[in-house]
């Protein structure tokens, strides 16, 4: 099945190492709440503002390799021998980042959030499209943050470290503008490739609408 | 919009409280639990865990157990069949056994280290049309059912397998420790001298379809809630489980009062528990039987949704109420809990799963009409 979906607003951000430019002191300015976001929490509360057309709703976010940072603090404790912290463990699991939008912006809706190695950004692509059949707006995110110490002993083709996109989309009845393929951007990690396209071919739109097909 | 009817024909598990679904429910019936208590996980320290009694390779135990639901199911292969996978750690205990020898990253392989590795492992076994993986700590599995639903009632698939699938990790041992939340003896959802939780593992395996094969049971809903409350807490007041189980009912188009049965998340967490006991208060005034089996299968975490709905599916097809165990003092008195196993009529059950984040799903099940 064909589903086509309206791009009503999109954003993205890519980063080499720690994306530096996020806003996270005036979009979260309770500090006991930013202290405890995550990188990926802050790249998601940076995204939403970036988007239009989104209130609340429902939200699909994807992620290959998830907090990876607290994973690796994990980690290293277990291996020190030192107690784990439970800000960390809190927020190891895959649904941190939206979990914290929904928190900070008492958005009562679903939440999903996939895992799906490479082919991540295309299935929460597709994922939306499913959800979006019901006729509301979704937002759609993906991320990865990969700047962790030592990260170079398994990365050795990802040269942007972190990165996220966001979609805000609607189906539409409307004939199809653009379909999905990897972008083009080398050094980005396969996980946001469909997500990135989908975003830089809709800022180039006047219409942008895309067809997933499930 | 046209909905096309949803179908559980076949299914298996494999977890510390059983080692196939049929004896899962018999051990749940009798009360025989499969949690035991160890002392080497953490230091000084005892704490009951469910852990699956053999050894196993996670290649074998996923083969074997999604074979045996292929064997017995109307189809002669997955080829057509989309994959959908639950998951809280996916490859995080490989990741670990190397992280924790060689003390660095470099022999990690990260395609086996993240959700994804279950479903990579899965169709290099059986070749599916497609796969999708969720990470929704221990809602994961309940959430691949919801979306395996919806595949098929908008008409997508005629077949989804849903795999749930978690091993034990020190990750997750020691994590829920660090909050306080690990009980040394096998837990008492529920109970008023309650104090944590079981963590476990498994593999809960689902086949749902668009055909009816007899003994099949329909998935009639599902509803979805978020808490935005906080990340490790649910809301006090059960407001978000509350809305999911609505939102549920509302799908499957059920009154509250022909739910026969609650399988409730009840991890025997203090705050758990006392929040959605209030929650199944607010929205039912009928009183259904409420219980929860995690204190014979422990909390499988990403798993606990596929063999929590498969417990709701036995339960429809023996016309059988699984008990509580080890409940003894109930905290909200309010509430139908149910201590022995009864043969009684069953029309519709509802599983609950709630996870970190406060991330809630409800599933509906019903005997076909």
């Amino acid at each position: 099945m064909k589903v086509n979906l309206e791009i009503l607003s999109s954003a993205y951000l890519l980063g080499e190492k720690s994306i530096d430019s996020l806003r996270i002191k005036e979009l979260v300015p309770q500090m006991m709440v930013r202290r405890r976001l995550t990188k990926a929490s802050k790249i998601a509360v940076e995204l939403l503002a970036m988007v239009e057309h989104f209130e609340e709703g429902r939200i699909v976010c994807g992620s290959s390799f998830g907090e990876l940072e607290v994973t690796a603090n994990i980690l290293n404790a277990i291996k020190d021998e030192q107690p784990l912290s439970p800000t960390d463990f809190q927020n190891s699991v895959c649904n941190t980042a939206v979990s914290y939008l929904s928190i900070l912006y008492h958005n009562h809706h679903e939440i999903l959030t996939i895992s799906s190695g490479d082919k991540t950004s295309l299935n929460v692509l597709k994922a939306g499209a499913l959800k979006a059949m019901d006729g509301d707006i979704l937002l759609l995110l993906c991320f990865e943050t990969l700047d962790i110490p030592d990260i170079e002993q398994v990365n050795h083709c990802i040269n942007y470290l972190e990165s996220g996109v966001a979609l805000v989309v609607r189906v539409t009845k409307e004939e199809a503008t653009f379909c999905i393929q990897k972008s083009e951007v080398k050094g980005i990690p396969n996980s946001i490739s469909e997500m990135l396209y989908v975003a830089q071919q809709a800022q180039e739109m006047q219409t942008p609408i895309v067809e997933v097909i499930l | 919009m046209l909905q096309t009817r949803v179908f559980v024909n076949t299914f298996d598990s494999l977890c510390p409280g059983g080692e196939s679904s049929e004896e899962l429910f018999e051990n749940i019936c009798a009360q025989k639990s499969g949690i035991k208590v160890y002392n080497h996980y953490i230091k000084g320290k005892n704490i009951a865990i469910g852990k699956i009694d053999k050894d196993f390779l996670i290649e074998d135990i996923l083969y074997l157990t999604c074979k045996k639901v292929l064997d017995h199911s109307n189809l002669e292969n997955f080829e057509k069949t989309l994959l959908v996978v639950g998951s809280s750690v996916g490859g995080m205990q490989k990741t670990e056994e190397i992280f924790l020898k060689d003390h660095h990253y470099k022999n990690i392989n990260p395609a086996l280290h993240h959700i994804n590795a279950i479903a990579q492992i899965l169709d290099q076994q059986f070749s599916f049309k497609d796969n999708i993986s969720f990470s929704t700590a221990c809602t994961s599995s309940a959430n691949a059912i919801g979306y395996g639903y919806e595949m098929i009632s908008k008409g997508i698939y005629d077949n989804v397998l849903v795999v749930g699938f978690d091993t034990l990790s020190q990750t997750t041992i020691r994590g829920f420790d660090s909050l306080g939340v690990l009980s040394s003896l096998p837990c008492k959802p529920f109970d008023k001298n309650r104090d944590g939780m079981n963590v476990s593992e498994g593999i809960a395996v689902l086949l749902l379809q668009n055909v009816y094969e007899k003994g099949g049971i329909e998935v009639l809903g599902v509803g979805y809630s978020s808490d935005a409350h906080h990340m490790a807490h649910p809301s006090p007041d059960g407001k978000g489980a509350k809305v999911a189980m609505q939102k549920a009912l509302d799908c499957g188009k059920i009154e509250t009062k022909e739910v026969d049965y609650i399988n409730a998340h009840g991890t025997g967490t203090m705050a758990n528990d006392s929040s959605e006991a209030n929650a199944i208060y607010e929205l039912f005034a009928d009183k259904p039987y409420v219980g929860s089996t995690k204190s014979i299968t422990g909390h499988t975490l990403g798993v606990a949704g596929g063999l929590e709905a498969i417990i709701c599916i036995l339960s429809l097809q023996k016309q059988i109420i699984p008990p509580n165990t080890h409940l003894e003092e109930p905290e909200n008195n309010a509430l139908n809990y149910i201590y022995e196993a009864k043969h009684q009529k069953v029309r519709y059950t509802l599983s609950n799963s709630l996870a970190f984040g406060g991330n809630n799903t409800s599933l509906l099940f019903g005997l076909p009409q």
